[in-house]
């Protein structure tokens, strides 16, 4: 199946004005009527991959991430770590189903696994 | 006294590829003329002596510029270059990410005992009732849903919550922690043991020219302790003192230091002089 670049989205310090800014730059329209209370953003087009705003914490700068969808969330943390990055936040179950995880490459840049929920 | 440390030698298992190829060639060249000086190797190289002692001794970091300039200069190919740069990167990259958690985890832990609502989180984590939705939460704590969410982040990231199935979030902090000081405890434990897996990585890929990890048993008189902790203190400071009088500086460390005893002959003698006032008011509610 690959491992797909499936969503992204943007950590901002202030998710609100991130929500504004967007919504007014380029049309698009922010749902947060979930558990986890996550900023989804609807582009208006069938194109591209969906997006979502979280919160950055304050001592983080703010940055966009990448989602990659993989088949093992736990198995590409370890491969990631033999590889030389560093797990941020290991394997969680989250409200809506889907397995997500957190590692900074080599780099610092850091990047989300996720497997998405049955 | 027992002490064990490291070596000043760095061993080949930390020597890079294009190190160990520059090692070999002043040593060659000093094999066929005893009077080579590493003066002339520097100039032959188009380095500044001093640069080259501490680049031979692994004290100082090869650039991707320095390896293609001296490479150049040692006459070697364009791949033979390129894979020792990609060598060098293999290492460094391990050592930044490194350092670059350890100040993630500090920060985490730092922000954690600075807001009450991580551990406010975790309290509600055990109750029957709890919900598994940061509305629900930031509710509840009278927060917003994006605090909640930094903490859940930040909790999740240290191992003190663990979100196990969609409805089912656990408080890994352990029976122990009851209230808030247990708590504060048991994040700084955490940091504590992630630093110490760091501090393993560093023994294992960090060459011994550029670390200090070294530990000692000692036999004391109990009275020198407040003494000693002064002299740890002095030394800490003094420490700090220099290392932070540079405005530019190129890289992190992590100082770590632990002095305690490693006998239980002080606890035992607090017991056998009798209850301590927490022993004694918990008897007092059980009765």
């Amino acid at each position: 199946m690959g491992r797909p670049v499936m969503k992204w989205q943007i950590l901002a310090k202030n998710p609100d004005c991130a929500a504004q800014f967007y919504t007014r730059l380029f049309g698009w329209s922010v749902s947060a009527d979930n558990p986890l209370g996550y900023r989804m953003i609807d582009t208006g087009s069938s194109k591209g991959i969906p997006g979502g705003i979280w919160p950055a914490p304050p001592d983080a700068p703010s940055f966009v991430q990448l989602f990659v969808e993989v088949e093992d969330v736990a198995a590409t943390l370890d491969q990631a770590r033999e590889l030389g990055g560093n797990i941020v936040i290991p394997p969680a179950k989250l409200p809506g189903g889907d397995e997500m995880a957190v590692f900074v490459d080599p780099e610092g840049i850091p990047i989300a696994v996720y497997r998405p929920g049955a | 006294m027992k002490t064990t440390g490291t070596s000043t030698n760095p061993g080949d298992a930390f020597t890079s590829v294009f190190l160990q190829r520059l090692q070999a060639e002043f040593e060659r060249r000093r094999q066929v003329n005893a009077r080579y000086s590493l003066r002339a190797f520097a100039m032959h190289l188009g380095v500044d002596h001093s640069t080259l002692s501490q680049i031979l001794r692994g004290r100082r970091a090869l650039t991707a510029r320095t390896i293609e300039r001296l490479g150049a200069r040692l006459g070697l190919d364009r791949d033979t270059v390129a894979a020792a740069v990609a060598d060098e990167a293999r290492r460094s990259p391990n050592i930044a990410a490194q350092t670059g958690e350890v100040r993630r985890l500090a920060a985490d832990t730092a922000n954690l005992l600075a807001d009450w609502y991580h551990w406010a989180i975790l309290e509600l984590v055990r109750l029957r009732d709890f919900v598994p939705d940061s509305r629900w939460i930031a509710q509840v704590l009278g927060i917003t849903v994006d605090e909640v969410n930094v903490a859940v982040a930040r909790l999740l990231h240290l191992g003190l919550l663990e979100m196990s199935a969609p409805d089912r979030w656990t408080d890994r902090c352990g029976d122990s922690a009851s209230n808030f000081e247990d708590f504060s405890r048991a994040a700084v434990q955490r940091l504590s043991e992630q630093v110490r897996a760091l501090s393993l990585a560093a023994a294992r890929d960090v060459p011994p020219s550029l670390r200090e990890q070294s530990t000692t048993t000692i036999a004391v008189r109990t009275e020198r302790i407040p003494a000693a902790l002064g002299c740890i203190a002095r030394f800490r400071a003094e420490l700090l003192t220099l290392l932070e009088s540079d405005a530019e500086r190129d890289d992190v460390y992590q100082l770590e230091i632990g002095f305690f005893p490693v006998t239980r002959i002080q606890s035992n003698k607090e017991t056998d002089d009798g209850p301590s006032s927490d022993e004694v008011a918990d008897s007092g509610e059980e009765s």
